[in-house]
């Protein structure tokens, strides 16, 4: 008998000690006010956070071998953090966090991929080389990545999109929108756009749909190139300039002139009635106006 | 148009409104700050503002020398031929970054740029100073990736920056210049908040 | 530029809160001891307009309020009474807010810290009904523009064209912000 709990025991111990270094499951939860805040840190691996319609947190996933996970807060406002054993190479931590559909969310991660769905506060996500994705009708978003991709689609009324040298995409209907990149590809597909800022350095910036009427959009670039897509009749009023780049107009029959001391392009115009002033700076890149299918 | 339900909905909503107090105690020990303010000048004298960005606070301001600044800086400060004696006016204020309301009329001439191009740079300076200082919270990998990126917009401020200087007046080119320093600010204060957990 | 005569200078230099011209008047030589009796009497609805313009961010709010009296320290020369010192400070208090631009600072501050989780509408207001305080909130979680638009127009009480000038947009676009915070403001507390 003695022989058989001895044995017992070292088997429990190596399997203690084996989970000791593999991943570690995560399933919590804590009450949380319906227009809440949570704030999560997670240096590697992946967040992703789903709406839904409790005044609750939720979180399940797995933790990485050496980490330890954290969470606490009040019922207005709560936050979760990995804390790994050596910052400058955390283990991968996966976490599914569900949230009241109004909470104020603000994510920071490294390498982690951030995913959020069904989320309709304020969002602001923060990765250095992960991707960040957001789909739902978010109050407004904010996401910044080095060089990590941000890709959002829905119809948030406030959004900002920076990255450095990730591709910025955004697909749906927004009010003000910026998005920004050095060179990594600016791509836009909506409506509903009223102040809006698409800029690059080096990178390719594409528009596809349509403007508000009395709205300001402004297409800046160095060297990438600008292409716009319309609807045949929109309505806009284009101030377009390119420094020592071309214009290629398929919008309407207007030609544009040549620039100032014989070189570059510039071309003011009405298109359907005009309404929404869109102003285009390019110092080298071509500039293109087209009819969208 | 708006439908009668709707309009009673906002008169509630109004009624609600009325009863919200429109006077609220500030804390406590908020006038100590303002005090002491108040008493290192007299009314009429300029003031920038009390709510310094990061890179403004003293304690961020590393003085160590550093690739990311040497180059960033010897580029910029090249073509502007700092030799020539440009002044270097007060540090920029938060209130010169990219809004989202329509930007008030900006300089129409190199010359008017000219203060709020050493601003742009003094302040790049400083933030590349506090970014070095962290640059060990960043992979190698991101470093790099930075550095890339700073040196694309450096390239595109130069390229802009001696096409103005042939043609002084061009309103659109300093617009573009204005466009490049703030991305170059901007992706400086994002990576160095990012280098902080 | 015509100097007011000295009787309706008197006058118009007396605030709508009773601040005297006489203490605008030594505040303005210099005498910090009348610019703290100004202080007194108007903080109140200088922090009450900067809480709900920051999105019931205590910490930003209690910072834009030293921000603004700070600015009308400064700016007290100029103040020669053509509105009421009241209004003068709401102009500056409204600049101020719109100076400081989107800072990772202002973003953070409108996620409550867990430190403070009862950071929005509860500490400072009056005791008030539940619904005062979910208003608060509601107002407060408004996206930044129809937030401003209501915030001035129905709490304040400025008009449209004052609200557009102020914020350098056309009017029709304050008359939809504030459309839209009405709908959202419904929405929220129907919930």
């Amino acid at each position: 008998m003695l022989k058989r709990v001895v044995a017992l025991a070292a088997l429990m111990a190596t399997v203690l000690s084996t989970s000791a270094h593999t991943q570690t499951k995560v399933n919590r939860g804590i009450r949380l006010d319906a227009n809440g805040a949570v704030r999560i840190y997670n240096l590697g691996g992946s967040v992703k956070v789903v709406g839904w319609n409790r005044d609750s947190v939720a979180v399940r996933g797995s933790i990485g071998k050496g980490a330890t996970f954290h969470m606490g807060g009040g019922h207005a406002g709560m936050k979760m953090f990995v804390e790994d054993a050596d910052e400058r190479n955390p283990a991968a931590a996966n976490l599914e966090v569900f949230v009241p559909v109004m909470t104020k969310l603000w994510v920071k991660t490294a390498t982690a991929g951030i995913d959020v769905s069904g989320v309709n506060g304020s969002l602001d996500l923060y990765v250095v080389s992960g991707d960040v994705r957001v789909t739902g009708s978010p109050a407004d978003v904010n996401a910044e990545a080095i060089d990590g991709t941000i890709h959002i689609s829905g119809s948030p009324s406030w959004v900002r999109a920076k990255s450095a040298s990730g591709d910025v995409t955004f697909d749906g209907k927004s009010s003000d929108v910026t998005m920004s990149t050095v060179s990594g590809k600016v791509t836009v597909k909506g409506s509903a756009f009223e102040k809006a800022k698409f800029e690059s350095v080096t990178g390719n910036i594409t528009f596809n749909g349509t403007f508000e009427r009395g709205g300001l959009i402004n297409f800046d670039t160095h060297s990438g190139t600008i292409d716009i897509g319309m609807p045949a009749g929109s309505s806009a009023d284009f101030d377009i300039v390119s420094i020592s780049g071309g214009i290629a107009n398929g919008l309407t029959g207007k030609r544009p002139s040549v620039g100032r001391y014989g070189r570059g392009a510039e071309l003011g115009m009405s298109a359907g009635g005009g309404g929404t002033r869109v102003v285009v700076r390019s110092f080298k890149g071509a500039i293109s106006l087209r009819v969208a299918k | 148009m708006i439908d009668p339900t709707e309009e009673e909905k906002f008169a509630e909503l109004n009624a609600l409104v009325r009863q919200l107090p429109r006077e609220i105690d500030p804390p406590a020990d908020a006038w100590m700050s303002i005090r002491s303010e108040i008493d290192k000048t007299r009314p009429g004298e300029s003031y920038t503002g009390t709510r310094r960005a990061i890179w403004q606070r003293p304690m961020f301001l590393a003085a160590a020398a550093v690739a990311l600044v040497a180059v960033s800086s010897i580029m910029t400060a090249a073509v502007l031929g700092w030799d020539a004696g440009i002044t270097r006016p007060r540090i920029v204020t938060a209130s010169q970054r990219p809004q989202s309301k329509p930007q008030e009329p900006g300089p129409a001439t190199l010359a008017e740029f000219a203060s709020v191009e050493n601003d742009y740079i003094s302040t790049a300076n400083q933030l590349s100073a506090v970014l070095e200082s962290e640059s060990n919270t960043l992979s190698p990998e991101t470093v790099a990736k930075l550095k890339e990126s700073l040196r694309i917009i450096d390239a595109a401020i130069i390229e802009a920056r001696r096409a103005l200087a042939a043609d002084p007046g061009n309103r659109a080119l300093i617009d573009m210049l204005n466009t490049s320093y703030n991305q170059k600010l901007d992706l400086l204060r994002r990576t160095t908040e990012m280098g902080r957990s | 530029m015509t100097n007011p005569s000295a009787a309706s200078h008197h006058r118009s230099l007396t605030s709508a809160t009773g601040t005297s011209p006489d203490v605008i008047r030594r505040a303005q030589a210099g005498d910090a001891d009348a610019f703290e009796v100004i202080y007194r009497e108007n903080s109140p609805r200088v922090f009450a307009l900067c809480l709900r313009l920051s999105g019931g961010a205590r910490d930003e709010a209690t910072e834009l309020m030293q921000d603004v009296f700070i600015r009308a320290w400064r700016g007290l020369t100029m103040f020669r009474g053509e509105s009421a010192f009241s209004s003068w400070l709401h102009r500056l208090t409204v600049n101020a807010m719109l100076e400081s631009a989107r800072s990772e600072k202002r973003r953070m501050a409108r996620v409550m810290s867990i430190e403070d989780p009862e950071s929005i509408g509860a500490e400072g207001l009056r005791a008030t009904p539940d619904l005062q305080v979910d208003l608060e909130r509601a107002i407060a979680s408004l996206p930044e523009g129809a937030r401003l638009a209501f915030v001035l127009h129905e709490i304040e009480g400025f008009q449209h064209g004052e609200i557009a000038m102020q914020l350098g947009v056309a009017e029709g676009t304050v008359r939809a912000q504030l459309h839209r915070a009405r709908k959202l403001l419904i929405q929220a507390l129907e919930r």
